[in-house]
């Protein structure tokens, strides 16, 4: 088959599976627990998001907002941290166990404690954010510190290039791969941790507030639009993160 | 001039031993082939020559500023750093003011279907082979090891790199680790046979 009839096939067979999607969720709409319906159909989906669309906006870029500064202070804190790790490793081994310990506690989990610390403010919502990004990124950091050397450092060796040449010739390449995959399960982590600090902690603006507001007064099909919204804010981060590791490894084939 | 050699090595994988009692000594402007089955210890002589495998006993002594084509020739580049950058990268290394002019010039000669403005990291097998041996060939020490530089070379290719290869090594000594027996005959004219981890060495091409 030519290339632009296999196009029109498989463009065809995304439509379908579009539709198929949209009637599954119709179909889950018609199941009722107690009465009521579990998630809300299509089109008063449709009609939430038309009546709600401006607050909607604000609220996700409300999340987004969090999302991001605390998944920046999570990053460069876990550079930080993972550095000092890669470092110390050498000599104390258990480092990179404390580091897994670390990166197993539910970052919500801390969520009282940071406002304990810190009170009902955007700096406790942030600092729980950041802190389920801390320590993925910083076991990615010295992961790709503690990789074996490779042959282009063994070429440089030969060459009898300078720790500070060899370093930069090679380590921040070399680690991208590692990082890239660091920083992308740190962007999903802080999008479900963003969303549920605003849902424990309430915030004025949020995806995580509308989601309790709607549960509260019984908006189904507000409830589905914003946890659909909560989706879409997950998927534009990753793709974004995509996006961004194919224009930084533009070396590879 | 000596400018390597190996004194009574010996190298031990596990158990096994790799190289047992291997002395070898290259001097200025030799051309050595080093041939073997596979498993010999071929690579692992190289290595130990470079000072990239720790020695069991014996001596080892190698100039500096080693040209190096390993193997693992695809590895060895710098995917993110254009053809003129990794064939400049010994000189760079080195401190040489006219690294890319003389990175560049060299490129001209040996890789002439290859823009040296290109990234290393899109190039075909057999260029990035060629673009390894270019670097070797830019390294400013008086030895060049070659560990199958021309395994990924295309026969049309091969003859005319050949003939780089000797024009650019001038008084440099060559080691050249290969199975191919035109490679041994155009660039060698000493060979030296290693056999379960032992070398056989003075056979005449």
């Amino acid at each position: 088959m030519s290339a632009p009839g296999l196009r029109r096939r498989s463009v065809a067979r995304s439509l379908l599976a579009l539709a198929g999607a949209v009637g599954g969720w119709w179909a889950v709409a018609q199941i009722r627990v107690a009465g009521r319906a579990l998630v809300a159909t299509p089109a008063a989906t449709l009609n939430a998001l038309s009546a709600t669309a401006p607050t909607l906006g604000v609220d996700m870029a409300a999340t987004g907002a969090r999302t991001g500064l605390g998944l920046t202070a999570g990053v460069v804190a876990g550079l930080v941290v993972g550095a000092l790790a890669a470092v110390l490793m050498r000599q104390t081994p258990v480092i990179e166990g404390l580091l897994d310990l670390a990166r197993s506690i539910p970052p919500v989990v801390l969520l009282p404690v940071c406002l304990l610390a810190f009170g009902y403010n955007e700096f406790a919502r942030l600092a729980t954010v950041a802190f389920g990004c801390v320590w993925t990124v910083a076991l990615a950091v010295m992961t790709a510190a503690s990789s074996p050397r490779s042959v282009r450092r063994e070429m440089l060796d030969l060459a009898k290039a300078t720790p500070m040449q060899a370093l930069t010739w090679t380590q921040p390449w070399e680690s991208l791969g590692v990082l890239v995959v660091g920083l992308r399960t740190s962007a999903s982590t802080a999008v479900v941790v963003a969303v549920v600090t605003e849902m424990i902690a309430g915030a004025e603006h949020g995806l995580g507030s509308r989601v309790i507001a709607a549960q509260i007064v019984g908006d189904t099909p507000g409830l589905t639009l914003d946890v659909l919204a909560a989706g879409v804010l997950g998927y534009v981060v990753n793709l974004a993160l995509r996006i961004l590791e194919r224009w930084v490894r533009t070396f590879e084939k | 001039m000596i400018v390597a050699a190996l004194d009574r090595v010996r190298v031990h994988g596990g158990d096994r031993p790799i190289l047992c009692e291997v002395s070898l000594t290259l001097r200025q402007g030799d051309r050595v082939a080093l041939v073997g089955a596979n498993g010999a210890g071929k690579s692992t002589l190289v290595r130990v020559l470079l000072g990239l495998t720790l020695l069991v006993e014996g001596t080892v002594q190698c100039a500096a500023g080693v040209g190096y084509v390993p193997q693992a020739y695809a590895e060895s580049l710098f995917p993110w750093f254009s053809v003129l950058r990794n064939v400049a990268m010994p000189l760079l290394v080195a401190g040489r003011k006219d690294a890319y002019d003389a990175a560049h010039a060299l490129a001209r000669r040996i890789l002439p279907g290859i823009d040296p403005r290109r990234r290393a990291g899109h190039l075909s097998g057999g260029e990035k082979q060629a673009t390894a041996l270019a670097r070797a060939l830019a390294s400013p020490g008086a030895l060049v090891v070659a560990d199958e530089p021309f395994s990924a070379i295309s026969a049309s290719n091969r003859d005319r790199l050949r003939r780089a290869l000797r024009d650019e090594l001038g008084d440099r000594a060559l080691l050249l680790v290969s199975h191919d027996a035109e490679d041994v005959a155009e660039l060698c004219e000493r060979t030296v046979h290693l056999s379960a981890g032992r070398i056989f060495d003075g056979v005449p091409v």
